[in-house]
């Protein structure tokens, strides 16, 4: 409805007298509210703490059973072997100890965060031109898997097992990311390192960058535990870990595994995979395990 | 003097019309400047607590400030300790636990008993648990897990589930408005709860409690994870934190408060279910559903949660605006129309006997339904305060001054108690 722009028809009202009240007048607006300025913020802070109190016990009764760490596999066996299980520590346990790389592969490792990505520093591979990089193909969108399922690294030529049903959301020079769109995701990366250079020192470097704990909260990570080198494959190396993820519009537990690879001729191939929510990661990796297996495979020069 | 609008007559010192609200000072016919819940405002001022919580006063207000900050830094300082179970709860009940103190500190539910009010709070709480785990756990938690998962910026924006995100960010916010209205739609038709700020009121209650319950269900992980006490991304936790405290749980409220005033209507009893209540709706709808495509969309640029906080309160600050906008036309409009079809409506709404503005103090006159000095709407006025002012109670029109006649002071003995015990 809108205003009326004509007068009331009405007869204009009596003025309002303004009688001598028998009402003695307020002392103050306090009067008309149930309760005063302390009660008021007394209640709340005390309703708040007791609630945070009451999530703080729900945090302590609800302790769930944890998730087995036995699930590191051995790549390209075939056979899916699994190693023995491994021991959880607390965050940051993993490192056993710190690389001596004059340049850690860390900073040649494409970041977990896709925004801070590194530029094209690992893109040395051997016969490129170092000179002239070619640009990601980031812009242009991620590549197709071809009919075989593999999507090639650009950076070093090492070819990535896609499986049937898992689409390429992202790929760049280093690195190629994919999901099967229930939960499971697999992150691939690659470049060149001194061929000393172990495994488990890329890991152990690397691991902020793959897990970023601003994502990753509650990271715990099990040892690093080196597997047995196969075919050109001479350093391979695995770590489990879980964390909460977290964001505005929730958070979920994750679970998974980085397995990284050093080949004799210093080409390193990391692989990720993981899945959310952590408790169906055990349910997930049969159709995961196809991507360490045939990837690290070819990696190898087996496949 | 004449209002220009109404026809009253007021008091040469008059500032506004006693009757109507209109601005009596030259240049201000509309009344832009001063907000007709809490004068000494603008209108389209983002101020919070005045608009959420309208029948507060200036002093009182004030008092939820305080509260509400000392709450939210002890939150924050649980989140800071890496305390997320503690933080996370609080975070989530705040501002509901605010609002049933506000509830009981203006007396709304004089008439009616307690478990009305917090029958509210628990009945949309455990329609909220149950969209939420239909959503997340029970139908669509595949979707979840890829959508929630593909959000970490290493798969880019080519990770995201478009039907996931339709899921998500369209069909549950729709689906959660109608289980935000229900049971608010509900106390708003009841007779003594019809007016406008009532429905709002009532509606920003369920919207939070909805909020509340809504958190609970999508960060139960917290509660849940091999750890209590985390250490590392406290800085995300303490975004996700002031996110889920402030931003979320009162654009649910204000978007929710929109709809359920609508249903009231400005006038004596409730509109219902009218366009301008499904275009209202349909607002409400449309702000969570902009909120959460935001706030996706935005966690795949750098800084993403950030960003996704700072849109959230662009989304917030627009929703205030409107729940401002809307109560102001609405106080106006209806006093005027009131006034002008003179059935005596309006005594229902206005001061019996003559008593001092809440706001500003000042002498209200008998059958005002604005304070004269600051323009201040009676209907604002704590349900405390509307009793000292002698305003009768439902049904309307019992004990009211004839419209047009000089309404008298009661007898002493009569006079209704303006101490903080009376009505309850």
């Amino acid at each position: 409805m809108t205003t009326p722009q004509t007068p009331p028809q009405t007869p204009p009202q009596t003025p309002p007298p303004a009688p001598p009240s028998t009402r003695p007048p307020v002392k103050s607006s306090e009067e008309y509210f149930n309760s005063s300025r302390i009660r008021v913020i007394g209640m709340i802070t005390v309703a708040t703490v007791a609630v945070g109190a009451l999530g703080g016990l729900a945090g302590v009764v609800f302790d769930p059973q944890p998730v087995p760490k036995d699930h590191v596999h051995q790549p390209a066996t075939g056979t899916g072997t699994r190693l023995a299980p491994l021991t959880l520590g607390g965050p940051g346990s993993s490192a056993p100890h710190r690389s001596g790389l004059e340049v850690p592969f860390a900073v040649r490792v494409p970041s977990a965060d896709g925004t801070e990505s590194p530029g094209p520093v690992g893109s040395i591979s051997p016969g490129a031109d170092v000179s002239g990089s070619p640009a990601p193909t980031q812009g242009g969108g991620p590549a197709v898997p071809d009919d075989s399922g593999k999507v090639t690294i650009e950076a070093t030529g090492v070819d990535v097992y896609v499986p049937p049903g898992w689409s390429v959301d992202n790929q760049n020079e280093n690195q190629v990311y994919f999901s099967n769109g229930d939960g499971s995701y697999a992150f691939a990366f690659s470049g060149v390192e001194d061929p000393s250079t172990t495994a488990g020192d890329v890991i152990t470097s690397a691991l902020d960058s793959l897990l970023p704990p601003d994502v990753y909260t509650q990271r715990r990570t099990s040892d690093v535990q080196t597997l047995s080198p196969f075919g050109s494959v001479v350093s391979i190396a695995a770590i489990e870990y879980e964390a909460l993820w977290v964001d505005n519009q929730g958070s979920a537990p994750i679970h998974g595994q980085v397995y990284v690879g050093v080949r004799q001729d210093g080409t390193v191939l990391g692989i990720e995979i993981e899945h959310l929510p952590a408790e169906d990661f055990a349910d997930s990796v049969t159709e995961m395990y196809p991507i360490l297996d045939n990837s690290f495979g070819r990696f190898a020069g087996l496949g | 003097m004449a209002c220009p609008t109404c026809s009253s007559d007021n008091p040469e010192v008059a500032s506004f019309c006693y009757r109507c609200g209109t601005s009596l000072r030259a240049g201000d016919a509309k009344r832009t400047a001063s907000y007709a819940v809490q004068s000494a405002e603008g209108v389209t001022q983002f101020a919070l607590i005045s608009t959420v919580m309208p029948h507060t006063s200036r002093h009182s207000a004030d008092n939820y400030r305080w509260a509400v900050i000392l709450a939210g830094v002890l939150v924050l300082a649980a989140t800071a300790l890496g305390l997320l179970p503690i933080a996370i709860a609080a975070a989530a009940f705040l501002v509901p636990l605010a609002y049933l103190v506000y509830i009981d500190d203006v007396n709304l539910w004089e008439e009616a008993p307690t478990a009305v009010v917090v029958g509210l709070f628990v009945a949309t709480g455990a329609l909220s648990v149950l969209v939420s785990l239909f959503f997340f756990d029970w139908v669509f938690d595949a979707q979840w897990a890829s959508f929630a998962g593909g959000t970490r910026a290493r798969g880019g924006i080519g990770s995201m589930s478009f039907p996931a995100l339709l899921i998500f960010a369209v069909l549950l916010p729709v689906v959660a408005e109608v289980a935000k209205n229900v049971f608010a739609v509900l106390l708003a038709a009841q007779p003594q709860f019809d007016d406008m700020i009532d429905g709002l009121t009532f509606g920003v209650a369920a919207g939070t409690s909805y909020a509340a319950f809504e958190t609970c269900v999508v960060y139960s992980s917290v509660f849940t994870a091999q750890d209590f006490r985390t250490t590392s991304g406290i800085a995300t936790w303490m975004v996700v934190v002031v996110n889920v405290m402030v931003v979320k749980s009162l654009i649910y409220g204000t978007a929710t408060g929109i709809a359920v005033a609508s249903f009231s209507g400005k006038g004596e009893g409730y509109d219902g279910f009218t366009p301008a209540y499904f275009a209202n709706f349909g607002l409400a709808v449309g702000a969570n559903v902009v909120y959460w495509l935001g706030v996706r969309l935005m966690a795949y640029l750098p800084y993403g949660n950030s960003l996704g906080l700072v849109w959230g309160f662009v989304v917030l600050a627009v929703l205030v605006v409107k729940v401002r906008m809307m109560l102001q036309v609405a106080l106006l409009e209806a006093a005027v129309e009131a006034a002008a079809v003179g059935d005596g409506s309006e005594d229902r709404r206005s001061t019996f006997v003559e008593t001092f503005c809440p706001e500003c103090e000042n002498v209200l006159l008998a059958n005002a339904s604005f304070c004269i000095v600051c323009g201040t709407s009676v209907r604002s006025s704590s349900r405390q305060a509307r009793l000292a002012m002698g305003m009768p109670p439902v049904p309307a029109g019992v004990g009211a001054a004839p419209p047009g006649t000089l309404a008298l002071p009661p007898a002493e003995e009569d006079a209704p108690e303006s101490d903080g015990g009376a009505g309850k």
